[in-house]
């Protein structure tokens, strides 16, 4: 019997070595990959609905935006003239109808979170769902932009509840970010903001479709 | 997340921070040998491949470190800063720097740290460079427009292929791995023709 001896210089081990990790990671990412989001069996998946596993909530979506994340992608499923009057930010608009076609497809991710709003709950929790079954991590904004507009957007004394003291700092940052703006009277510049130019002036263009969002005059 | 990284430090721990990292980088640098205009010019004349050696080497590395550390949850992948990608801007970057490395000998690295070890030639490397970006800053808002637009957001070669990022970290090391061999085949031919013409 013939005698095989194998030796391996120190480069080859190397390269074997990390040839072999690289390998266990690959196959450990893949496996990662299909083991994400939320079961796609109809009693596993109930069971999360229940849970609200398959919810975002409005102050963690806000918390991911601020932290510039990119594990996650936020879809507007509304009209387009609805994405263009108001959008949260970082959010892509691809409408509910053009989800699953090509062009639809093509912009999802497998790997990352996709979270999908619209103006309500309705239509965001059945594209959720269509997206959980065909394999992606698919989750909705719980209640839609109403609630974005409600809980992240509406200032501390246009809310109903008392200010929780806590939550208050945060909600403060929130709205600073995301208004674009100090939001204390004393940092103001003490110059009016400009009316909004009324419908059917002269001079005024088409009126534009406007959203009814939140509370107090709009 | 529970993850520890990335750590948010105060100012001076980050300062701190950043120079011991910088300390080491320039050390193993020089420990290279990449203090010598030479060698590193060795790699454009295909004579030499340490350079893609060690960066290539350390790309790799720290890629399947990241995907291990995110894999066990020490590192948050999704808030590792991803830059912009601008095509056509980086691509005119690139080929510029790659005509100054070798009309150089240095990259800014390397040109620090044969600066650090004394080399005339890398101070005034870094002239040049300081003079270079005093050019860049006057004449930017001629090509303002160029330099800004266009761009293609932070993209991933994981977004790009829909491969995840595991299967694309041992993709670069075979790569990597495949260049290193090719490139030592190079080197001794290299060697070769210059013992047949000595």
């Amino acid at each position: 019997m013939k005698n095989w001896e194998v030796r391996l210089s120190g480069k080859t081990l190397a390269a074997a070595v990390v040839l072999g990790f690289g390998a266990v990671m690959a196959l450990a990412s893949m496996a990662a990959q299909s083991n994400a989001g939320l079961p796609s069996n109809p009693q596993s998946l109930a069971a999360a609905i229940v849970e609200e596993r398959d919810h975002v909530q409005p102050r963690e979506l806000a918390q991911w935006i601020l932290e510039k994340r990119t594990d996650y992608q936020l879809i507007d499923l509304r009209a387009a003239w609805e994405f263009d009057d108001y959008h949260i930010p970082t959010a892509v608009h691809i409408p509910l109808d053009q989800l699953f076609a090509d062009a639809g497809l093509k912009q999802l991710e497998r790997g990352k979170k996709i979270v999908v709003y619209g103006l309500g709950a309705g239509h965001p929790a059945q594209a959720s769902l269509l997206l959980t079954l065909k394999g992606y991590q698919a989750y909705s904004l719980k209640e839609g932009i109403t609630a974005w507009w409600d809980d992240v957007m509406t200032p501390q004394s246009l809310r109903g509840e008392a200010p929780d003291p806590a939550g208050y700092q945060q909600l403060r940052q929130l709205r600073q970010r995301f208004s674009g703006g100090p939001v204390t009277p004393a940092a103001s510049s003490g110059v009016a903001p400009a009316l909004p130019s009324m419908p059917g002036a002269p001079g005024g263009g088409t009126p534009k479709k406007k959203l009814k969002l939140g509370r107090g005059c709009s | 997340m529970n993850a520890l990284f990335p750590l948010t430090l105060s100012t001076g721990l980050f300062v701190v921070l950043s120079i011991a990292l910088g300390f080491l980088f320039g050390f193993f640098l020089e420990r290279a040998g990449f203090g010598s205009a030479l060698k590193l010019t060795g790699q454009f004349y295909l004579n030499d491949w340490s350079v893609l050696k060690v960066m290539f080497g350390a790309i790799v590395v720290a890629c399947l470190g990241l995907v291990l550390l995110s894999m066990m949850g020490i590192v948050d992948f999704g808030m590792i800063y991803v830059p912009e990608a601008y095509y056509l801007p980086m691509l005119i970057g690139g080929l510029m720097v790659g005509l100054g490395f070798i009309v150089g000998g240095y990259c800014p690295g390397t040109g620090v740290v044969a600066a650090s070890t004394g080399k005339w030639d890398g101070l005034v490397f870094l002239a040049g460079i300081v003079a270079g970006i005093f050019v860049f800053g006057v004449t930017e808002p001629s090509f303002h427009d160029f330099f800004t637009g266009n761009s293609r957001g932070p993209v991933t070669l994981s977004q790009l292929t829909g491969l995840p990022s595991g299967v694309l970290a041992f993709l670069l090391a075979a790569m990597a791995i495949g260049a290193f061999w090719l490139g030592e085949k190079v080197e001794r031919s290299m060697q070769a023709k210059k013992a047949v013409q000595e």
